[in-house]
């Protein structure tokens, strides 16, 4: 935060120190100061003389040092600019983390390097001190000076990526390092500001929080910021005025892609496993038992018409049916028209299929396609007893001759299609997530120099 | 999200289950499903 040593309370613990009070007392009766401005003779009026050290003149915006008594002119501004109006009212009230603030400040500061500015707002309460409110490009964070000093390495030198700052157990990594110059002032506050001055800043994120360090000629004065939601504070300081307009992901935003990509990680990995026992389960337990061998014979180049196996049992549960033809076909086909039937209800399961096998040479060599053996799956056959009924057809151009075939129905057998497809099912959401979180962490550090992510814009081409 | 995902995945687990217990090949284009006889006609039953 922009300013020297905190001139107001301490603020942490500060709900379990004696003397503060625990139940906000009502607020005191304003002890106004007016003056007339040294700049333009304006009448100036300062609201809280106590802690106030400079008060911008409303009429001529120039920066006037109340401590001084001849109220010394510390920065003029020519003329006002409706570039930077403050969307929260100079003076107004409002009720933030269970205690009433007035707005008594308001800044506008600037990236010297890249001329990005953001606007902070000066927050009062004479029993709980100084606290601000930062926004930029729409979005907010409630802010606080802190007298601990995180561990974190000196600010004077220029950070590495990745670069740390530890507090209270946690881990800040560098988002932003520059200096940051005062660029517009309204208002009163509780140190000497003087437009164009400026401070090397060190900005450290774990969001929602973010960890500032800035150093104003020797001192290094740190503070905490915590994102807060927009509309609470146009709530909370009943502002009739629209907000500005939101854009981006803002360093602070809550990581909620993260936390639910996380979450939905590790259930992603639960499942996984649950799938892959179930799996290896249900494998052990087919039993691939083999209920029907039948061999038959068929012309070549003919139909052969009603060939009918022997009545086989499916078992006492309902299961699959694997039905394997082989027949000896080289260069010729042999094809299967036939339906599974249940001996007791008459219930039909019909199928088809082809067998053919073709090979040869040409310039590459030997070739082949096909095989002499064909599978076929029937799902969830109920328990009892079955039978086949089967046509068969063939072709073979090089002889009309008897050969043989066989069909051979198994039961019971491990389907692996359904592992993989609920595994392709189980793996959509948490792709997904991960996509999502991925684009809002990228987008939050795009306007980082630290940035983990790599530079979009720095991939090359070659041809 | 997560609340959807644990649903999502309860379901295709269960569903994996009870598949894998009845011996039912959740997707199969090719599905061959029973058919009670229509008469007389076509193949001979017993």
């Amino acid at each position: 935060m922009a300013g020297k040593e905190e001139a107001g309370k301490e603020e942490e613990e500060e709900a379990d120190t004696p003397d503060v009070p625990k139940k906000e007392p009502a607020p005191p009766k304003p002890q106004a100061k007016m003056f007339a401005c040294t700049a333009c003779g304006a009448s100036v009026t300062i609201k809280y003389p106590g802690a106030t050290m400079a008060v911008v003149c409303s009429s001529c915006n120039s920066t006037i040092d109340v401590t001084s008594e001849n109220y010394r002119i510390l920065s003029t501004y020519v003329g006002k600019t409706s570039l930077f109006k403050p969307s929260i009212p100079l003076g107004a009230r409002g009720k933030l983390k269970g205690k009433t603030w007035e707005v008594i400040g308001f800044l506008v500061r600037e990236d010297t390097a890249s001329k990005y500015f953001w606007s902070e707002y000066l927050l009062f309460n004479p029993y709980y001190g100084y606290r601000w409110l930062v926004e930029d490009k729409g979005h907010w964070n409630f802010v606080r000076t802190i007298k601990r000093k995180p561990d974190a390495k000196n600010i004077n030198q220029y950070p590495a990526k990745g670069q740390l700052a530890k507090l209270d157990g946690k881990n800040y990594q560098i988002y932003n390092y520059g200096t940051a110059a005062v660029k517009y002032v309204l208002g009163e506050f509780y140190w000497r500001v003087t437009v164009g001055s400026s401070n090397l800043a060190a900005d450290y994120i774990d969001p929602p929080q973010m960890l500032s360090a800035e150093k104003d000629g020797k001192e290094i004065v740190w503070s905490l910021a915590e994102y807060i939601d927009a509309k609470e504070i146009h709530k909370a300081f009943k502002v009739t005025d629209k907000f500005p307009y939101q854009s981006g992901v803002p360093a602070t935003k809550p990581p909620t892609e993260l936390k639910a990509c996380t979450q939905i990680g590790s259930l992603c990995a639960v499942f996984i496993i649950f799938l892959t026992c179930a799996q290896f389960y249900f494998t052990a337990k087919a039993s691939q038992q083999t209920v029907l061998q039948y061999d038959g014979t068929f012309i070549t180049n003919s139909k052969k018409a009603d060939i009918t196996t022997p009545v086989f049992s499916m078992g006492d549960e309902t299961t699959n049916a694997v039905i394997s033809i082989s027949a000896p076909v080289s260069n010729s086909w042999f094809y299967v028209s036939g339906e599974l039937v249940n001996d007791t209800d008459g219930t039909t399961y019909p199928f088809e299929k082809s067998v053919e096998y073709y090979s040869g040479t040409d310039s590459d060599g030997f070739w082949s396609e096909g095989s002499n053996t064909a599978q076929l799956g029937i799902s969830s056959i109920p328990p009892g007893k079955y039978y086949i009924n089967i046509d068969t057809e063939s072709g073979d151009f090089l002889q009309t001759r008897v050969q043989q075939f066989s069909i051979t129905v198994g039961r019971n057998y491990p389907i692996y299609d359904n592992y993989w497809w609920t595994l392709f099912g189980l793996c959509v959401i948490p792709l997904y997530s991960f996509a999502a979180m991925h684009s809002v962490e990228a987008a939050r550090w795009s306007n980082s120099d630290f940035s983990p992510y790599p530079d979009p814009e720095s991939y090359t081409e070659s041809y | 999200m997560t609340r959807f995902y644990l649903v999502t995945g309860i379901l295709l687990c269960s569903l994996f289950v009870y598949a894998g217990m009845r011996g039912w090949k959740i997707i199969d284009p090719w599905a061959i499903s029973g058919a009670r006889p229509t008469g007389p006609g076509s193949h001979y039953h017993k």
